[in-house]
């Protein structure tokens, strides 16, 4: 209906385009429930799959606000849309909501490992139930590094565990790969974890064993609560982990869990044994520990002690805080795309300007009197219509309602002249079509209203006063025609008076 | 069946043979179970295969084996079969196609890439590439398929001579649909598909693809339908795409088709207005090089006329907290271009008040 609006423009190129594609839009398809854990990359939530009933997560990341390149988190997502196996979490599907990323996945309701060592009343877990997460982790790696492919941020935040107490490796891609890069500030959180050869960078960098050696450290952390060194300053164990021996496990431990993480924390990548290797490892294959699979109870003690802490999360951005909001137009100016054949006429309506300003000084006095409630007074929340009757050429830029846009967020640039001419050529392609007086005039200019509102709140309540109309229209048919109809004879009116005293 | 035992591979080409025989049992499959048996089946030749050409292997085979492992591959028509039937295969074995096609891609013999020969005697087979993706649409796994054939069909453009046969192919056009199709996975790896296949090899694509005014025209539509239609991230991956390609050199043609049209400057300055300052950034990027052309078309610049006191509004405070000091001294370069631009006195015709609507509409 409105002639220069951008929307126009796009809803023509999209008539010479052909049909749209109508892309899912995951707010209907998730009930998002409450945030479980934030990071650097965005927040996670945990959310109701509609269609399946099953619950899932979904990572939020904010394309808006991150630094991080979409390319390089779409060659992550693609990585973990590679990944299929029962040992590490699913990855399901990506979806873009507003400016964000909605990447849905596996859901672990258990926490991660890290969870069980913070809430346990011991703050360590068992060797044989140490030795049954350790060995699904190597299942998960084993598939992993048949693939070709490296974790790199083993550690028990990363292990993850269901609601049934299954261990599965989760966290990699999108936050792993990415808090690995020296950018983030989390890398300072992982030194502990890291392999010798990743830091010192000799011989071209790593493989899949920088993998194995975090294992090793992660057992030990498992075990006792803590990786080795944890009470040092990360730098300085970043800088020790090349330099120094492998550490060790300390404590009652058995023969088979010393030899194990001494195994894995052997500073030569080349003799630490493959996870496929380490699978027969005595450590895990003690006969008598295998009758445990799962950490049910663990997961079922924690989730207690948690609810009774009222553990909650807050996430980083809310998620009704959106960029493009209903309501509201994609854009924040509007620009004169008109056909020139309007140019032409200009000359035309400068000569006829000496004529109009007598007229326009007197609609300039009555703005004065009215000056609080007119749109053109600055304090009005509505921007003003530049009338054609009481602008000069040379203040058309400059005129006050032009100017005060500066402060504000979303403004107005139009509704000059030449768009009034607009709106009048509009009006006459309409001729001979039957004129709806609230279709074509009243919502029409709640649209403009709408346009012209200078902040969120104005436009807020110009939408709430449409809908109003609305259901009076609908209520009381005809509404709308018998008050254009008033409107107009009292416009006319006071036209008449005005143009009387001019003469 | 009964005598499959004789089957069993000995040497390395015995792979390749036995999985080209596997792969046609696909066509007579009736039952889950025969069809699990045959994906079983392909999935442990086509493993087998790629460990001796990843020479994964102890001892590695002689280089004897390896070469007839190719020929066999090629004789074969392997790679066009296992296309065909790549919907078929397990999730773990599709991979593994990807893999394997990867690796004989980069097979160079005597100082020449065996396999990109082999597969521009064999156009056929880059052609049912490209078509491959489009079927994947119709399958459970979609997203799957997609990226495992979108992945070789990126291998395929690092090579010129089989980029060339892709910028031939008509089912190019046909990614910039699937870019707009609201799957995140399917809409960025075929953006991806377009950046490289239009960027990686310039001369090529300016010497035998822009140089033809009808592929600009569709090209730039193509491209302008995503910038307006794409979701956000779409949009920002085709804004960028486009300010790669008109930033080469030899893409002149492109550059001067785009910068000239009235309806791309208008799509510009609309996404310049856009709420997500990324969009405003990368819009920017282009509208700059429109502010720089020094023969700017007629209706370019009536644009530009018209919008001048709107524009150097909307760019004072345009990213004002930026400290980009680059982005700063273009940014005061555009302003300083569109202020020499002659000012519009603006209209003052009448008015419609002056008649009443009634009579204007009733009649």
């Amino acid at each position: 209906m409105i002639a220069f609006t951008t929307e126009n423009i796009h809803s023509s190129i999209s008539e010479l385009c052909g049909t749209t594609v109508q892309p899912e839009n995951p707010t209907e398809l998730y009930e998002m429930q409450e945030c479980v854990g934030k990071g650097s990359f965005g927040d996670v939530y945990r959310a109701l799959d509609k269609r399946s009933g099953k619950i899932v997560a979904i990572k939020v990341i904010n394309l808006e606000e991150t630094q991080d390149d979409i390319d390089i988190m779409a060659q992550e997502i693609f990585f973990l849309s590679e990944l299929k196996s029962p040992y590490i979490t699913s990855y399901y599907k990506t979806y873009i909501e507003d400016v964000s990323m909605w990447i849905v996945m596996e859901y672990c309701g258990g926490g991660s490992c890290a969870d069980l060592l913070r809430h346990l009343p011991e703050h360590s877990i068992s060797e044989y139930k140490v030795a049954y997460i350790i060995r699904e982790v190597l299942c998960g790696l084993e598939y992993l590094h048949s693939q070709k492919k490296i974790h790199r941020d083993i550690k028990a935040a990363n292990i993850l565990l269901t609601d049934e107490g299954e261990v599965k490796l989760g966290d990699f891609g999108v936050s792993g790969q990415i808090m690995a890069t020296l950018k983030r500030t989390t890398f300072v959180g992982t030194p502990y974890w890291m392999a010798p050869e990743i830091i010192s960078r000799k011989n071209g960098g790593y493989d899949e064993k920088a993998d194995i050696w975090s294992l090793g450290i992660t057992a030990i952390e498992l075990m006792t609560g803590q990786p080795p060194y944890a009470k040092h300053d990360p730098m300085k164990v970043l800088m020790n982990i090349p330099l120094k021996k492998p550490p060790k496990l300390h404590g009652r431990f058995s023969h088979a869990a010393h030899d194990f993480i001494s195994q894995c924390l052997n500073k030569d990548p080349t003799q630490r044994p493959t996870a496929a290797a380490l699978l027969h490892h005595k450590f895990l294959s003690r006969a008598s520990w295998k009758v445990v699979n799962n950490l049910k109870r663990e997961v079922d003690l924690v989730s207690i002690l948690k609810s009774r802490i009222n553990y909650f999360k807050q996430p980083r951005f809310s998620l009704s805080d959106k960029i493009y909001q209903s309501g509201t137009s994609r854009y924040l100016a509007t620009w004169n795309f008109e056909t020139s054949r309007k140019l032409a006429k200009q000359n035309k309506a400068i000569f006829d300007e000496g004529v109009k300003e007598n007229k326009s000084r007197h609609l300039i006095e009555l703005n004065v009197q009215n000056a609080t409630s007119s749109p053109n007074s600055e304090n009005s929340p509505v921007s003003g219509l530049i009338s054609p009757n009481i602008k000069t050429p040379a203040t058309n830029a400059t005129t006050p309602t032009m100017r005060h846009y500066m402060g504000e967020k979303d403004y107005d640039v139009s509704m000059g002249v030449r768009e009034a001419e607009g709106v009048k050529e509009n009006f006459q392609h309409m001729t001979g079509k039957e004129l709806n007086y609230f279709r074509h005039i009243i919502l029409f200019s709640f649209q403009r209203i709408h346009e012209r509102a200078r902040s969120q709140e104005t436009k807020v309540v110009v939408d709430r006063l449409k809908c109003l109309f609305e259901e009076a229209e609908k209520s009381q048919p005809g509404l709308s025609e018998a008050l254009v109809e008033e409107v107009y004879i009292r416009m006319e009116e006071i036209k008449g008076f005005i143009v009387e005293r001019s003469f | 069946m009964a005598f499959w035992w004789k089957k069993n591979p000995k040497t390395p080409s015995d792979y390749a043979k036995l999985l080209s025989e596997h792969l046609t049992k696909f066509e007579t499959v009736s039952t889950t179970d025969s069809r699990r048996k045959a994906q079983d089946e392909c999935g442990r030749y086509l493993s087998g295969i790629k460990q001796f050409i990843l020479e994964d292997l102890d001892p590695v085979p002689p280089p004897e084996a390896i070469d007839e492992l190719y020929a066999t591959i090629y004789q074969s028509d392997l790679i066009y079969d296992l296309l065909v039937h790549l919907p078929e295969l397990d999730f773990e074995t599709r991979k593994d196609v990807a893999v394997v096609f990867a690796i004989c891609l980069r097979r160079s013999k005597d100082n020449k890439f065996i396999t990109v020969d082999y597969l521009v005697t064999r156009p056929k087979i880059i052609a049912l590439m490209l078509r491959t993706t489009e079927v994947a649409l119709k399958k459970p796994h979609c997203n799957d398929i997609f990226l495992n054939v979108g992945s070789m069909i990126l291998e395929s453009i690092k090579y010129e001579q089989l980029c060339r046969i892709i910028l031939k192919d008509q089912q190019i056009w046909k990614f910039f649909e699937f870019a707009r199709l609201g799957c995140f996975e399917i809409s960025t790896e075929s953006l991806q598909i377009l950046t490289d296949t239009f960027t990686q090899h310039p001369k090529l694509v300016s010497t035998e693809f822009f140089n033809q005014p009808q592929n600009i025209q569709k090209f730039i539509e193509r491209l302008n339908n995503l910038i307006a239609h794409g979701n956000y991230v779409t949009k920002r991956q085709s804004i960028k795409l486009l300010y790669n390609l008109i930033m080469i050199r030899p893409y002149n043609q492109l550059l001067n088709a785009y910068i000239n049209s009235p309806e791309n400057l208008k799509l510009i300055m609309i996404l310049l207005s856009d709420r997500s300052r990324n969009l405003q950034l990368g819009s920017f990027n282009i509208f700059k090089v429109f502010i720089a052309n020094p023969r700017k078309s007629k209706p370019v610049m009536d644009i530009l006329v018209k919008n001048r006191e709107k524009l150097l509004l909307y760019l004072e405070n345009f990213n004002g907290d930026s400290k980009d000091s680059t982005f700063l001294d273009e940014k005061e370069y555009v302003m300083q271009e569109i202020e020499s631009f002659p000012r519009l006195v603006s209209s003052n015709s009448d008015p419609f008040i002056e008649s009443s609507p009634q009579k204007n509409i009733s009649g």
